[in-house]
């Protein structure tokens, strides 16, 4: 089968390259091995948050001072601001309402109401400017009978810090008395499958017979698992000011947005195939030829060019055995050192030398194998070497941005 | 050190690192909390079973063997085979009278075939339903109509006008072809004739054997498959690809039979594939062209079955439909919808079974096409009798739209 | 318990919570004396929990010492009776390889008969078939009546029986001196290892049961025990890759035995000499790990494939036998030192050697000892009485056969995790049968259970009792649902930091071994809780505590 391009990896990044691709009429094919990464988002997307210790104010002005091999070095100051300021209008095409821009990093509160910075927060999701200042002088922490997924008492112990006076209101929901007798269910993704507008309105009304008027509600993200539009309903319902806080991935927010970029890249005329594996990667003359998948056998996938998003180690983007870390599918060169006593640092919570290795790439985002650049395939997001996303908060913005680049790199034969 | 080069394990269940994605993904799980889910019934549990059978959970029987976890799972875990492998190693409660006969898809149609005048009206009526309720099977199921006259004796008629044709495939039509749907068939022979193939029957061919695995009929499925393969080698053997146009007969023959019967089908696995997927890749390959009506006018949607999902071919499905001028297409999400098989049509199930598939019934309506494609017999009937919708499979979608005369002038045969 | 222990007088204080401190406790409160039982930090925290958990035949000791050889297989077939809700009956295998003597074998059989062990030589084709695991290209091998017991569940429920018999139980509480008074030791000064607060307890009989750390203890009377701290490292494999003990039979040596234990296989161990002052720091090398591999998959190929889930060492307390002037003479078996004829200190006794498998009758040795300085007349029962849930299953409803068609797969785990004592745990609410962990199937309310009566103070001592987190993920998917469980009990502060020790405390047992797909459930872990969570690295005073352990 034949495409102009083919996307290996259909999560955050290899969709943001899908689409863009797609968006320009290209025949375009992403191939994913599985769901991906980005259902384990917390409500919000990182693009440069964290510095060390220290949480980053502006985090265009920040890119700089990475270092010079960082995939946003590579792609360059002004590239990064550009492709920064055009994610949210993509997203919103795609029917995902975001807050926030490069400029300024805001706050989100995590599931353990820790202030987290952040670059484009999902709708419903509590939001704040400062994260030393009290956001809101009362909150009504809503736990859900029964689920174990949120952690409304450590909400609570984070808040007081900041002075923030804490309820916690456990509501019981009619529809999960039998996913409670279970003992697997009790799953945020599970809990969402269950509410249906007539349990919308039971929790609305439920959160309106306990809060007390000057209080800001907070309720786990257990709604909204198709759109945005049952967290609209709720705030309709309910009379005090309502958001989200993220819980224990699988993410409702993040399946949902899966979805919505997934559906929007089929409706651009774009193929999505998942559950696909790329076995091979079949090159000659320095170039990509063609990929050999299970589910398409004998039938070679043929592109122009070829995209690499397949993730970290997380989706099996990077692999790893005692000799070292390498990249499956072409065996393209990869930045880890030899000694395995080399790749890890004691503390769990330091920066882990094995999270930045990843796939070496030039300044056209061409990775090489043995030294030698393949100059029809490019790679893009967490399978990139020299970027420490978890350690940074940069997760989403190295997905989306990478693959922004890397598709205009492809359409524009190098030159953007 | 050459140790730990790489992990091996049974269905790769111990490259699961309890992500928990495959549970958002689990139809059954959303429905019946009595099911574990395909993470705890599947690597966790496997776990435990290997430490001592008595934590073999009799629940695994709920699982559908959609394989959605499979397709969902990002390390390669394969859930689904190793869910049906255990139901098949501890699950020692004989099955039911019931199961059996509607594993016996073979027997009870010949039977059926046989009788059709007499047996359609009689399987529609309140005292049949109640019987068969009281059974097992669920009262609002409606079983299809059977044919009265085979497939394959038709097959067997057109043999000779078929041999002439300078290039052959042999056609593993399944039971619902012969049975139930000989028409499916006959388009699919229209369809190749008209390229340039003549259509061949398989030496012998049973059951595929999904039902008797499903009902935990193995001794019986292994029998039938051992015969399938054998045919199938036969036809290989004189250059010949077998096609199929059910995509849970050509996933069974594929994957099920190395998986869960442990037959080795290696040499002849990828000359088995879906009609859908052989027209394709000669379309693609530029050795054969399809010419169609131009006053053809339908809106059309196709349901990806779950067994399409894994075999990952809707792609080509879907390609050849949107071939079609004058077809609109819509899209659908792929969902299960719920049927299973015999898994639906059992009482214990239907009413999950209903549940699982609303959300695509939901899907459906709100598309509202003209005609639904799909290419699995057992998601047309839970669809026809859970939307209205009509549902037909791809082929006969492309049959009724080709223009046959154009397309054989297209491929030098006229 | 700790009001009032200013004013109480105990016959006896036992200093250590491992198998044998715990044992000695349980027969001395079973002899009808007042005891105090003290742990620096948790049951189990030193080479009890850091072993094979190996039910020794005593085969492997047969030919070099046929004293330790009757010793093992006495106990081992006491334990079968007495803890048999933490024995598994698993039987085991000594096999000679191509490359071994096959010699040796014949004189394996025979010193094994001589010291009371069932020993029977077996067709190598037989033995491929009875254990798939074990490397098809064995020339030779020998039955022998191995099997697992799990050394946490042992502890505990001796623990509970010594509370039972009245005893009182500390743990967190690490004694830092020695209360003597003319020429006897009359009692301890503990410190409390969480809020360091300092306490006196007195009582008549001291007992020095603590291990390698042992040498410290006596240090405190100005006495000497010269101990040689042996580090002995092994591998956990993520599921039961061998369901009977497999041994090499040959002279012992570095991993030659790999045992199958609850869902988990271990292989071990290797054998180095630390410094007594490294041995409260216990890494695994990446030439331990090596070792352990190479000689690991020579008895059972499929290692070589086989997810690793994590590398951990104990140092073996051995001690040097006082009848050898130079100290150079290390002995094998019992040591039980009574300090006033040893050293002219009353009042004070150590026991120490000996092994896991021995550990009752090293009580024993210890409760006869500590009674005949008493004068107190009362005879051991220690292995007769079975311990607490090993009870006759006919006492536990919930046991039942035919029960657990009708149980979870959670709650079988609880009875085989609890034996009889897991019908005490409560499936009231509707979320207590909720797994909070989930490779190892503990439930909401297998942890309110443990929480209430197995001295749970943090998530560490919750996986001991419990098996939380010790699974695949190795607490990623555990851990907050569990911290939060404590946090309810201990406080939400407390049980934050104790998530990020117990985070760390994993990451320690999988860093030697992290690759695969055990880097990548490390990965995804740190995602969860840096990245979703939004944890951050502790500061040092909060992760001391478990860093320890």
């Amino acid at each position: 089968m034949k495409f102009d391009y083919i996307i290996i990896g259909g999560g955050l990044c290899g969709l943001s390259a899908g689409i863009r691709l797609a968006e320009q009429g290209k025949k375009t094919a992403v191939i994913s091995s599985g769901q991906s990464a980005l259902h384990f988002c917390a409500g919000s997307f990182g693009l440069l948050g964290k510095k060390g210790e220290k949480t980053i104010v502006s985090p265009l002005d920040e890119i700089k001072n990475l270092p010079e091999n960082h995939p946003y070095r590579l792609m360059g100051e002004e590239r990064v601001a550009v492709l920064a300021d055009s994610v949210p209008h993509t997203l919103k095409n795609a029917g995902i309402t975001t807050i926030g821009s490069g400029k300024n990093n805001h706050f989100t509160l995590t599931p353990f109401g820790v202030a987290r910075p952040s670059w484009l927060t999902l709708h419903g999701y509590f939001t704040f400017e400062n994260a030393d200042t009290r956001p809101f002088d009362k909150a009504l922490i809503i736990s859900v009978k029964g689920f174990l997924e949120s952690y409304p008492a450590f909400i609570v112990e984070n808040l007081e810090k900041l002075g923030v006076e804490c309820r916690i209101e456990t509501i019981d929901l009619e529809r999960l008395t039998r996913l409670r007798k279970s003992n697997f269910d009790m799953r945020a993704v599970s809990v969402a499958k269950q509410m249906d507008a007539t349990t919308i309105d039971e929790f609305a009304s439920k959160i309106n017979a306990c809060a007390k008027p000057d209080e800001t509600i907070l309720i786990p993200a257990i709604i909204g698992i198709q759109d945005e539009s049952q967290m609209n309903r709720m705030r309709e319902l309910v009379k005090n000011p309502l958001f989200c806080i993220p819980t224990i991935p699988v993410s409702v927010s993040g399946l949902r947005t899966q979805h919505i970029l997934q559906n929007y890249f089929e409706q651009l005329g774009g193929t999505y195939l998942l559950g696909d594996h790329v076995e091979k990667g079949i090159i000659e003359n320095g170039k990509v030829k063609e990929l050999v998948t299970t589910n398409f056998g004998e039938d070679h996938l043929k592109a122009d060019a070829y995209i690499l998003a397949t993730g970290s180690l997380f989706s099996e983007g990077i692999r790893s055995n005692p000799k070292g870390f390498f990249e499956p599918v072409f065996g393209l060169d990869v930045n880890s050192p030899a000694s395995r006593d080399d790749w890890y640092a004691a503390n769990f919570f330091d920066p882990q030398p094995y999270m930045s290795y990843g796939v070496e790439i030039d300044k056209n985002f061409h990775p090489s194998i043995k030294g030698e650049t393949i100059s029809n395939l490019y790679a893009a997001g967490a399978s990139l070497a020299h970027c420490n996303s978890l350690k940074e908060d940069s997760g989403a913005g190295t997905a989306i941005l990478t693959g922004f680049h890397t598709a205009d790199l492809a359409l524009n034969n190098d030159k953007c | 050190m050459n140790y730990q080069e790489q992990n091996i394990s049974a269905n790769n269940f111990e490259e699961c690192i309890k992500c928990t994605i495959c549970t958002a993904y689990c139809p059954v799980m959303a429905v019946n909390p009595d099911y574990p889910g395909p993470k705890m019934a599947g690597p966790d549990g496997e776990r435990y079973r290997l430490k001592s059978p008595e934590f073999y959970d009799k629940a695994l029987k709920y699982c559908l063997n959609c394989k959605r976890c499979e397709v969902s799972c990002p390390s390669n875990v394969k859930i689904g085979d190793i869910i049906q492998s255990a139901r098949i190693k501890y699950d020692k409660k004989a099955p039911k009278l019931r199961d059996h006969v509607l594993a016996e898809t073979d027997v009870m149609g010949n039977l059926a075939s046989a009788f059709a005048p007499i047996v359609n009206p009689i399987l529609g009526t309140g005292i049949a339903k109640m019987g068969l309720h009281a059974f097992g099977v669920d009262k609002h199921r409606k079983f299809p109509a059977y044919s009265s006259h085979k497939f394959s004796t038709y097959l067997k008629k057109i043999q000779p006008e078929q041999e002439k044709f300078p290039k052959h495939i042999a056609y593993y039509h399944g039971c619902y072809v012969n049975y139930n749907n000989p028409s499916l068939g006959k388009d699919l022979v229209k369809i190749l004739n008209a390229v340039g193939y003549g259509v061949l029957p398989l030496s012998k061919q049973k059951c595929c054997g999904v039902a008797k695995i499903a009902n935990k009929l193995i001794s019986r499925a292994t029998h039938d498959a051992e015969i399938n393969l054998k045919s199938i080698r036969e036809a290989v053997d004189k250059d010949m690809q077998v096609l199929a146009t059910s995509s849970t007969c050509v996933f069974t023959i594929r994957d099920e039979y190395p998986h869960l019967l442990g037959l080795d089908n290696s040499d002849v696995r990828s000359d088995i594939m879906l009609a859908t997927v052989f027209l394709s890749r000669k379309i693609n390959d530029g050795e054969i062209k399809l010419v169609f009506k131009d006053d053809y006018s339908k809106r059309v949607s196709y349901h990806t079955p779950c067994h399409m999902q894994k075999l990952g071919w809707s792609a080509y499905s879907i390609g050849l439909l949107k071939m079609i001028p004058g077809l609109e297409f819509v899209p659908l999400p792929s969902q299960c919808c719920g049927i299973a098989g015999t898994y639906g049509f059992k009482k214990e199930n239907y009413e999950y079974s209903q549940k699982i598939g609303a959300e695509l019934f939901d899907a459906i309506e709100m598309a509202h096409p003209d005609l639904v494609a799909t290419d699995c017999e057992t998601c047309k009937w839970q669809i026809e009798m859970s939307t209205g919708a009509k549902v037909e499979n791809p082929i006969s979608i492309l049959a009724d739209a080709l223009d046959v005369e154009a397309t054989m002038k297209a491929n030098g045969i006229l | 318990m700790e009001a009032g222990l200013k004013n109480k007088h105990y016959d006896v204080i036992v200093i250590g919570g491992g198998a044998t401190g715990a044992g000695t406790a349980r027969d001395c409160a079973k002899r009808g004396l007042k005891v105090m039982l003290i742990e620096r930090l948790d049951f189990t925290a030193g080479a009890t929990g850091r072993n094979h958990g190996l039910l020794h035949s005593g085969a492997r000791y047969a030919v070099t010492d046929h004293e330790s050889a009757t010793e093992c297989i006495r106990e081992n077939m006491t334990l079968r009776k007495i803890a048999a809700h933490c024995v598994e009956e698993t039987g085991g295998l000594f096999v000679t390889l191509p490359e071994d003597d096959l010699g040796y074998q014949k004189t394996f059989i025979e010193s094994c008969i001589a010291a009371g062990i069932e020993a029977k030589e077996l067709d190598p084709k037989e033995v491929i078939r009875m254990e798939p695991a074990v490397n098809p290209d064995i020339i030779g091998a020998v039955s022998v009546p191995d099997g697992a017991v799990d050394p946490f569940r042992l502890t505990t429920a001796n623990v509970l029986d010594a509370r039972i018999h009245g005893a009182d139980v500390l743990t967190y509480h690490e004694v830092v001196e020695l209360i003597q008074e003319n020429g006897r030791v009359i009692g301890v000064k503990v410190r409390n290892s969480i809020s360091g607060e300092e306490q006196e307890i007195r009582g008549s009989i001291t007992v020095n049961a603590g291990g390698i750390w042992s040498h410290g203890i006596a240090k405190k009377a100005g006495i000497t025990i010269n101990m040689f701290p042996a580090k002995g490292a092994l591998l956990i494999f993520g599921h039961r890759v061998n369901n009977m003990v497999i041994n090499r039979c040959r002279k012992p040596a570095d991993a030659d035995i790999l045992v199958p234990g609850d869902t988990i296989s271990l292989i071990g161990t290797t054998s180095s000499r630390v410094p007594y002052d490294q041995v409260d720091n216990m890494d695994v090398t990446q030439e331990e790990v090596d070792i352990l591999l190479n000689q690991g998959c020579q008895l059972v190929p499929s290692l070589s494939w086989t997810r690793i889930l994590r590398a951990y060492a104990g140092v073996r307390p051995l001690i040097a036998d006082d009848s050898d002037p130079s100290g150079r003479k290390i002995s094998r078996g019992i040591v039980c030192l009574d300090h006033a004829t040893r050293d002219g200190m009353e009042g004070f006794i150590t026991i120490s050697g000996g092994k896991l498998m021995t550990y009752r009758l090293m009580a024993e040795t210890a409760a006869d000892m500590v009674c005949k300085k008493l004068g107190v007349n009362a005879r051991c029962t220690t292995h007769i009485d079975p311990l607490p849930g090993s009870d006759k299953e006919t006492d536990n409803p919930s046991a039942s056969k035919k029960h657990i068609i009708d149980m979870s797969t959670g709650q079988i785990a609880a009875r085989e995790r609890h034996g009889s004592l897991s019908s005490k745990i409560k499936y009231d609410s509707d979320s207590d049968d909720a797994l909070v962990c989930e490779c190892e199937q503990v439930s909401v309310g297998e942890i309110k259970y443990a929480m209430d009566t197995l001295h749970v103070n943090n998530l560490v001592n919750l996986r001991r009792r419990t098996r939380l987190g010790m699974g695949t993920c190795q607490g990623g998917i555990c851990a907050s649902r569990a911290a939060a469980i404590l946090g309810s009990k201990f406080g939400n502060e407390r049980a934050i930091s104790d998530l990020k020790s117990f985070l760390q405390e994993r990451w320690k047992g999988v860093r030697p071994v992290a690759w695969g797909r055990s880097l990548a459930e490390s990965y995804f872990t740190s995602w969860i809780y840096e990245g979703v969570c939004g944890m951050e690295k502790g500061n040092d005073k909060e992760s001391n505590i478990t860093s320890a352990q």
